[in-house]
């Protein structure tokens, strides 16, 4: 177990820089947005220019290089940069490019690199998803979109599915089979690039539950040049999507040591939460009793209490020994759990979406709504069948 | 000082040391005659660890201690738990130590550190009573002052180790401060005031040991104090002001609490997973079917997590940072985790578990020890929610 959390003047100076930014720049009631799941118009149009101003502060990608709008930051630097964003509960960038970033910094041609990049880490460029299948989702290696090679153009045809805020984003990955042999399911597998505005694709809407907007894609001869290919031919499972899968983004610079204290790490976005039930808890009575003091709802407290640590502790741990498929299991297990409990705490009162009535400003139904969004990135079950057979070695 | 839960040199070699001691005196044919002859644990084990150095780890160089990091303990714990080692160890020298570094007098530091650390004095806790609750308001058997003593007359039940012990150190009521006799009503300044510690010579006349059988098989006592004459010097703390030391080490204890609990989920978790590789049903080893999987993969995930939160806890003590919440949850945790992931472990071996000669049951039954002892999950919670300002 490798876990240490330290910090250094040079830190907190960073740390007060982005503070004092935040408070400038991030308006409270723009707190708590989702990209994943808000169609608000309002706020999509402040975000869109809050995000361009992040990237301008190279704050966006701060450990990319600089030829890349990055700063060469590192790891704790830009932990301390998400810390403060996440303490001001700000809604990170949308799309998938937090994957795709990592991807091309590894696989990407100089040119790709060179084309994409700096509009990622300058808030200009959103990545859409084109991987999920409607028969293709755990099981992705059976994806049936087909790529075919015409000079030095891809035309690609296929059906893809649940493509989160497809319509806001302006790049898509697709992966599509390139192998004709379907019996090689991982082995003939590539992955493209393409801008969204072209013709050969199509949106349509599909609502979710948690008030986001999901697309089924359908590409028709989509055509892609030959160098937007990224990864080798029929080697994009191998490659893209592990480099995808939460490989550590490599690093440009090494840490600057100088002298360090401890410091009390910042809580993540479920103990803001939970800073707002006990505080609800604290100031609501039913039946004469305190709801602080109902055994109860001290139960119920403290179990959240212990998940939060739990999350927050995961977070500092970074990768462990078992690979993040453990953290990812443990987490998505819990966000339906904390989801819930909030809801026991509140009662009746928690169906409530807004109004004079609703505790926490609705808060808790937006949560518990999302949480069934948990199978984003891989369900519950894969990790742990991932967890199950790679980490304890039992059969497949 | 950066914050590393990794374990240094110093106890990656105490983890080695205490492996090897363990695997070598507590197998589990030791294990078990030890439960059966009723000391319930190894004297020269006991003399093992004194010979370490590991009864004296954390004491200060001047009492014969080792001036060792709270951390220290967590591997030696850790290792207690994988061979569900009994030990004296938690109650004398985590809790009664830290109880005597911190609140006794120098009279009381001077003599008894070294006798611990040299392994010549074991402390039972007596502290629990007839509610079976951990905590201030169950706290109620009277020590009345006459002269230059006290007198004592209740019963504290399962005090582990009692024919073995040297002293015990017995939370009571002197009447002194606020809480008074401790009975609900008369406590304005909370039941903790009121309470103080007396360690008391274990000899003493009118003291009496009765065995309470219990699922752990460990040796767990009512221990009766009928009219126990116990000089005032045997105070520890101030009168009426001790439960502040006593929660304090305690919680600190529950910690390495924890660390036992990991270590002994470790084994657990190794015996699983190798039987849901072996056993064979339907043609195929059950560890292929995911329902299997699933309970053998919450064993990893709780431990992990138990893991996680006590090293954050012990982390803390040592820098000298507020620990009572992260020890809470460490506590609170780890007790649940400890119930569940033998519960998984016993879905899984089914029958073959279910025989008292499979080892598995070493540690599910000590498990209810290791839940209940020095408070349980709703205690630790309950502690924890308060730090939440509740």
């Amino acid at each position: 177990m490798d876990i240490s959390f330290t910090t250094s003047p040079r830190l907190e100076q960073l740390r007060q820089e982005v503070r004092s930014w935040l408070d400038a720049e991030l308006p409270r009631e723009y707190e708590g947005f989702q990209w994943d799941f808000d169609e608000d118009p309002e706020p999509w149009a402040f975000y869109r220019q809050f995000w361009k101003k992040l990237g301008a502060k190279r704050w966006l990608e701060p450990q990319w290089p600089y030829e890349f709008g990055g700063a060469e930051m590192s790891p704790d630097e830009a932990r301390v940069i998400q810390e403060e964003l996440d303490r001001r509960r700000a809604g990170g960038i949308a799309g998938i490019g937090m994957m795709v970033g990592p991807a091309i910094l590894r696989l990407g041609t100089d040119e790709q690199k060179a084309a994409l990049l700096p509009g990622m880490a300058a808030g200009e460029i959103m990545w859409a998803e084109g991987y999920t299948e409607p028969d293709s989702g755990s099981d992705l290696a059976s994806l049936r979109t087909r790529a075919t090679q015409d000079g030095e153009e891809w035309v690609i045809n296929g059906q893809k599915t649940f493509c989160t805020a497809g319509h806001h984003c302006n790049w898509i990955i697709i992966a599509a089979r390139t192998d004709p042999d379907y019996a090689k399911r991982h082995r003939g597998i590539s992955y493209f690039l393409s801008p969204m505005d072209v013709s050969g694709i199509e949106l349509r809407p599909m609502d979710n539950l948690a008030g986001g907007r999901q697309n089924f894609v359908f590409l028709s001869d989509l055509r892609v040049p030959a160098d937007r290919m990224i990864g080798a031919l029929n080697e994009g499972w191998q490659q893209v999507w592990f480099a995808m899968g939460g490989a550590p983004i490599p690093r440009f610079r090494r840490d600057d040591p100088g002298p360090v204290e401890v410091y009390e790490p910042l809580p993540t976005g479920q103990a803001w939460v939970l800073d707002q039930l006990v505080e609800y808890c604290k100031r609501t009575s039913r039946g004469g009793r305190p709801l602080a003091d109902d055994p109860v709802i001290r139960h119920q407290l403290a179990e959240l209490a212990i998940g939060v640590e739990v999350e927050k502790m995961m977070r500092l741990e970074g990768a462990c020994e078992y690979g993040a498929h453990l953290h990812q299991a443990i987490s998505k297990e819990f966000q339906p759990v904390f989801a819930q409990t909030c809801m026991e705490i509140l009662g009746p009162l928690g169906q409530l979406q807004e109004g004079e009535w609703a505790p926490l400003a609705g808060e808790i139904d937006r949560i518990y709504r999302r949480s069934f969004g948990n199978h984003a990135g891989g369900t519950s079950q894969v990790k742990r069948m991932v967890v199950a057979t790679r980490v304890l070695g039992l059969p497949r | 000082m950066p914050i590393d839960l990794t374990l240094d040199e110093h106890q990656q070699l105490l983890q080695r040391s205490a492996y090897d001691l363990f695997r070598r005196h507590c197998t589990p044919e030791a294990i078990r005659d030890v439960e059966a002859d009723g000391t319930g644990y190894q004297p020269e084990v006991w003399q093992a660890m004194a010979g370490l150095g590991w009864l004296g780890i954390t004491f200060p160089e001047p009492y014969g201690g080792g001036g060792g990091s709270f951390l220290d303990l967590y591997p030696i714990y850790e290792e207690m738990g994988r061979f569900a080692v009994t030990s004296p160890h938690l109650d004398t020298v985590a809790v009664a130590g830290d109880v005597i570094l911190r609140a006794g007098g120098e009279e009381h530091r001077e003599v008894v550190l070294p006798a611990i650390s040299a392994g010549l004095c074991v402390i039972s806790l007596a502290t629990l009573e007839a509610d079976g609750a951990f905590g201030p308001p169950s706290v109620t058997l009277p020590a009345e002052r006459r002269g230059s003593a006290y007198v004592l007359r209740g019963t504290k039940l399962l005090v582990a180790y009692a024919p073995a012990a040297d002293r015990f150190l017995v939370t009571v009521r002197t009447g002194d401060g606020a809480g008074g006799n401790g009975r609900p009503g008369g406590a304005p300044g909370g039941f903790e005031d009121g309470i103080s510690l007396l360690l008391v010579d274990a000899h003493l006349p009118g003291i009496s040991c009765t065995p309470m059988r219990n699922i752990a098989g460990l040796p767990l006592y009512a221990v009766t104090f009928e009219d126990v004459t116990v000089p005032t010097d045997a105070l520890i703390g101030p009168p009426g002001g001790g439960w502040a030391a006593f929660s304090s080490a305690v919680t600190k204890a529950a910690v390495l609490q924890t660390a036992t609990i990991v270590g002994a989920g470790r084994r657990v978790l190794e015996m699983t997973n190798q039987y849901a590789k072996d056993r064979q049903q339907f043609g195929s080893p059950i560890g292929r079917y995911q329902a299997v999987q699933y309970l053998v993969t919450d064993i990893l995930i709780d431990l992990h997590r138990a893991d996680l939160l006590a090293r954050q806890a012990a982390f803390r003590i040592d820098a000298g940072m507020s620990f009572e919440r992260q020890a809470a949850i460490a506590a609170a945790f780890g007790k649940r985790a400890a119930a569940h992931l033998h519960r998984q472990a016993h879905e899984v071996h089914a029958g073959v578990a279910f025989m008292v000669e499979h080892d598995l049951t070493l540690y599910s039954r000590r498990s209810k020890y290791w839940e209940n002892n020095l408070g349980d999950a709703r205690y630790f919670e309950d502690l924890l929610v308060g730090t939440l300002g509740i």
